[in-house]
């Protein structure tokens, strides 16, 4: 076994919010070549048939409101530019389409969907892009869903969103539990930190509501840091909203979805990773994990995968009124691809995986190093068939040259 | 390796009364409806249903059913302090074993009392759970 799988005691995710793969990282590529980014030549038609180029012209805040449309109807329209025949295929061209749709009459801001981040300009990304290009980035890690957040957000917790590909309320069916419920009865630990009470918790139907004591606030995040006392699993929610703290000080979103400020999520994420980088009984056995739900409404380049038979749970359909396509969804694709980056002093530095993840790769991943022989018939055919992360914890020895952030 | 500097964040990024977007309207009819959910005792004690418009509103209901779901795992401790209680009843005790020797004589009556007591302690524990 390699040491540094050896040594792992900790997983920790944190899952931010709308944002597509080639928004954030897409323009590594120049230089990073082993990141599937954008070589400067797409471009992407709008509602007049124009081409549009896909440009490094991304701000941190401003240029996406109204928020671009990531409901089913709308995410299909992104992937197939309108085309309903049963033929067809992702082109992944209608994202200012849609969005000129939304913002009737059309306006040129209907372009901001394809604007990227850039890596050496003032719109440069030096948290996300640094970890992105020294550790392991996943060069096809997909939404669960080609739909918005939270049906996107219960496969990482439950490995499905049974028939669900919306906002909606919805109950977890018999014989599925979530991987913290799971955890606690294999005698592990586990909790998921929302960020505080103001901004609380996505989980609040199935969890929040029956299970408070898999529960904490970042701030008990950071203190479990600081004790020693991190579960065997954490997932972390950001921050979702603007508001102040108890002492009135201002608290930003630091979710990154659109319109809020993107510096802010850095900033987060690089509390996070300092956390754990700067606690040498942490550091060593801790696998991190940033990965966002959904991209957002954004542009992405890579065609969104249809997957193997093997890989569907047959019991699961979305219906015609919930999928707002006129058709059923057989949850048989995935969704747009999305930043995930895989954090460890064991990952090699600069490496690009190409092998296919989604969500489910999250519950199967800690299922297979915490609980090794458990049934698979608790949980989704989607989550046992899930790729796992564990092996890519390739070194012999541990790195000494992990980035620090200020 | 170099520190990497983050940018700034400016204090203008602030605004606790932006819209709420698509994710927190979702949040907040989730909220709703497991506040309906609620013993009415501690319903009460939660801020009305908030408009979307109404973002301190907003976070005030949140907040608070939040709280009330949390509080809920602080309560563990107090019940692990149980035996002490028990202690102090041994005449309780005296009669409960009283009570049980009379209804060793008499299967019947143990049947009757027993068994729908732990069916409604079961049922009770199920419909809390979802």
């Amino acid at each position: 076994m390699p040491p540094g799988l050896d040594a792992l005691k900790h997983i920790v995710v944190l899952m931010m919010e709308n944002r597509s793969f080639d928004h954030m990282l897409g323009c590594l590529k120049t230089k990073h070549p082993q990141v599937d980014g954008l070589d400067g030549t797409e471009a992407i038609p709008d509602s007049t048939g124009a081409m549009v180029p896909i440009q490094q012209l991304a701000e941190f805040r401003g240029q996406l409101s109204p928020d671009p449309h990531h409901d089913f109807a709308s995410v299909d329209y992104q992937i197939f530019n309108g085309d309903t025949s049963p033929t067809r295929t992702p082109t992944m061209d209608g994202f200012i389409r849609i969005y000129q749709k939304q913002q009737q009459p059309d306006v040129p801001s209907s372009h901001h969907v394809a604007f990227t981040f850039s890596e050496d300009g003032a719109n440069n990304l030096p948290v996300l892009q640094a970890l992105a290009t020294q550790f392991a980035v996943f060069n096809r890690w997909f939404a669960s869903i080609p739909g918005p957040t939270l049906c996107n957000r219960a496969f990482a917790h439950y490995g499905s969103s049974f028939n669900n590909v919306g906002m909606n309320v919805f109950y977890i069916p018999s014989p599925f539990k979530s991987i913290y419920e799971r955890l606690t009865a294999a005698g592990r630990t586990s909790k998921l930190f929302y960020y505080d009470a103001t901004s609380s918790s996505l989980e609040v139907v199935n969890l929040l509501q029956n299970e408070q004591v898999m529960f904490g606030t970042f701030q008990d995040f950071l203190d479990a840091c600081d004790a020693n006392q991190l579960p065997d699993y954490s997932f972390i929610e950001p921050n979702y909203k603007d508001h102040p703290d108890s002492n009135g000080a201002m608290l930003l979103a630091t979710d990154q979805h659109p319109d809020n400020d993107v510096r802010a999520g850095e900033d987060f994420i690089a509390t996070i990773y300092n956390r754990i980088r700067n606690n040498a009984n942490l550091w060593p056995n801790t696998l991190l994990l940033i990965v966002y739900d959904e991209h957002g409404g954004l542009y992405d380049h890579v065609p969104t995968p249809t997957l193997d038979k093997s890989r569907v749970d047959p019991q699961f359909v979305a219906q015609p009124d919930a999928t707002q396509t006129g058709q059923p969804f057989y949850f048989d694709r995935l969704g747009v691809r999305v930043p995930a980056i895989l954090i460890s002093p064991w990952v090699q530095g600069g490496s690009a995986i190409p092998d296919e993840f989604e969500h489910a790769s999250i519950p199967a991943t800690v299922t297979e190093l915490f609980m090794p022989n458990f049934d698979n018939s608790q949980r989704s055919i989607r989550e046992a068939t899930a790729n796992t992360f564990l092996q890519y914890l390739t070194l012999n020895t541990m790195r000494t040259d992990c980035p620090d952030f200020d | 390796m170099a520190t990497i500097h983050k940018h700034p964040v400016p204090t203008d990024s602030y605004d606790p009364k932006r819209p709420l977007n698509d994710l927190l309207v979702a949040q907040l009819e989730h909220f709703k409806h497991i506040a309906k959910s609620l013993p009415s005792e501690v319903r009460n004690t939660v801020p009305a249903e908030p408009s979307i418009e109404d973002r301190e509103g907003v976070d005030r209901f949140i907040a608070a059913v939040t709280g009330i779901h949390v509080s809920r795992k602080k309560a563990t401790p107090r019940l692990v302090a149980k035996p002490a209680r028990r202690r102090q009843s041994a005449t309780l005790d005296l009669a409960a074993a009283a009570e049980e020797t009379s209804t060793k004589n008499n299967p019947a009556q143990s049947n009757s009392q027993g068994k729908p007591k732990s069916k409604a302690r079961r049922g009770n524990a199920r419909s809390s759970k979802r």
